[in-house]
């Protein structure tokens, strides 16, 4: 450089005051919406605990138990008032095992999806704690690419001001090697006579 | 219950016995898992923050930008306490075919189908008992068959979550390098 002094450039009253904003925002962030999003983290942990699948297992047992249940009390009520059948007879045996075997599956399926499911749901709450996160650093990277850019723009008005009090690039600009000057340093569309 | 299925599988010839085990009766310590231990931080990232701290000074020392860093890092602090201990685990879950909680599904299967034999074998017996006849058996081909089912099923759902994982986990691929363009 040679001999040009420009002052630094300063910077607007109003991105100071946006920084607060956005200071004062991550503040209330971190107090009301942190608390919640760790709760909602340890909740889904909690998701694979072996009691959590014991419960969700059970009430599935429970609910088609009861929907068997309600079946096989028809089924008697049908064979003993209806048909005439008694449970001492191979027809009502025959006829109410094979119900039973099917209860016995239809519960078994039940409780084996409760569980499949609970654990679907524990994987899904921690990829959306993923997103969650994603969306932080996201917004992170974008702030340093930002600050990156703002310090170009900084340079860059930087440079144009040295060169721009440099006499000697002045008085060659507007002749045709100062236009060769100028253009390699950026200086034909701002400072070219 | 299911002894003469296995044994007439083995003596199939199409599968070892060491197979025959691990596929029904895996180490039961992969299965129950718990709760996945957590290793990020609790604690609020952004209590240091002061919107004040560079409010002295001057224009030309960039007052805004130096707090913009100090929030830009407290979110990089934040996401790497709380959130990257999540996706590191998520990652870690995704094996070659599923997931690892294919074997604590898998042994819930068995759970859930053995349990559900018992119960209902037990029904009728008081069925039985209660009418003053002969206790009959539970089908045991049907609840075999429930429990082949049922494992088989197991391992695709946890394939299908597999995907699933993969998809989602992918997105910040993405995100990262769209930035700033």
């Amino acid at each position: 450089m040679s001999g040009g002094g420009g002052s630094k450039p300063e910077e607007l009253e109003s991105r100071e005051a946006l920084a607060q904003q956005a200071a004062v925002s991550l503040q209330r962030y971190g107090q009301v919406f942190v608390p919640m999003e760790n709760q909602y983290i340890q909740s889904t942990l909690n998701q694979f605990s072996d009691q959590n699948y014991v419960n969700a297992m059970g009430q599935a047992s429970t609910q088609a138990t009861g929907a068997y249940e309600q079946g096989m009390e028809d089924f008697q009520n049908a064979a003993v008032m209806k048909r005439g059948l008694d449970p001492s007879m191979g027809a009502y045996q025959q006829e109410s095992a094979a119900l039973r075997a099917a209860q016995a599956r239809g519960v078994g399926q039940a409780m084996t999806d409760a569980a499949i499911t609970n654990t679907d749901r524990g994987y899904q709450g921690l990829s959306n704690i993923v997103k969650m996160g994603q969306g932080l650093a996201t917004d992170a990277m974008s702030g340093q690419m930002e600050v990156a850019q703002n310090q170009m723009d900084r340079v860059t008005a930087q440079r144009n001001q040295d060169f721009g009090a440099s006499s000697s690039l002045r008085n060659l600009a507007g002749t045709v090697t100062g236009m060769g000057a100028g253009s390699a340093y950026g200086l034909n569309r701002n400072y070219g006579g | 219950m299911f002894g003469s299925f296995l044994d007439r599988l083995q003596q199939s010839g199409n599968v070892n016995f060491q197979q025959v085990q691990d596929f029904y009766f895996p180490n039961p310590n992969d299965a129950y898992r718990g709760v996945p231990t957590y290793s990020g931080g609790m604690g609020n990232p952004y209590a240091s923050i002061n919107p004040n701290r560079y409010s002295g000074l001057r224009p030309e020392d960039n007052p805004g930008d130096k707090l913009f860093a100090d929030l830009i890092r407290a979110q990089t602090q934040d996401y790497l306490t709380r959130f990257a201990p999540i996706e590191n685990f998520l990652a870690s879950e995704i094996t070659a075919t599923g997931t690892k909680a294919l074997e604590g599904d898998l042994q819930r299967t068995r759970d859930a189908v053995a349990q559900s034999g018992l119960n209902v074998q037990g029904t009728m017996n008081r069925d039985a008992a209660r009418y003053g006849v002969d206790a009959q058996t539970l089908d045991q081909n049907t609840m075999t068959s429930t429990l082949v089912g049922g494992l088989n099923a197991t391992r695709m759902r946890d394939s299908d979550r597999r995907l699933a994982l993969l998809g989602g986990m992918g997105a910040i691929t993405a995100k990262a390098q769209t930035v700033g363009r």
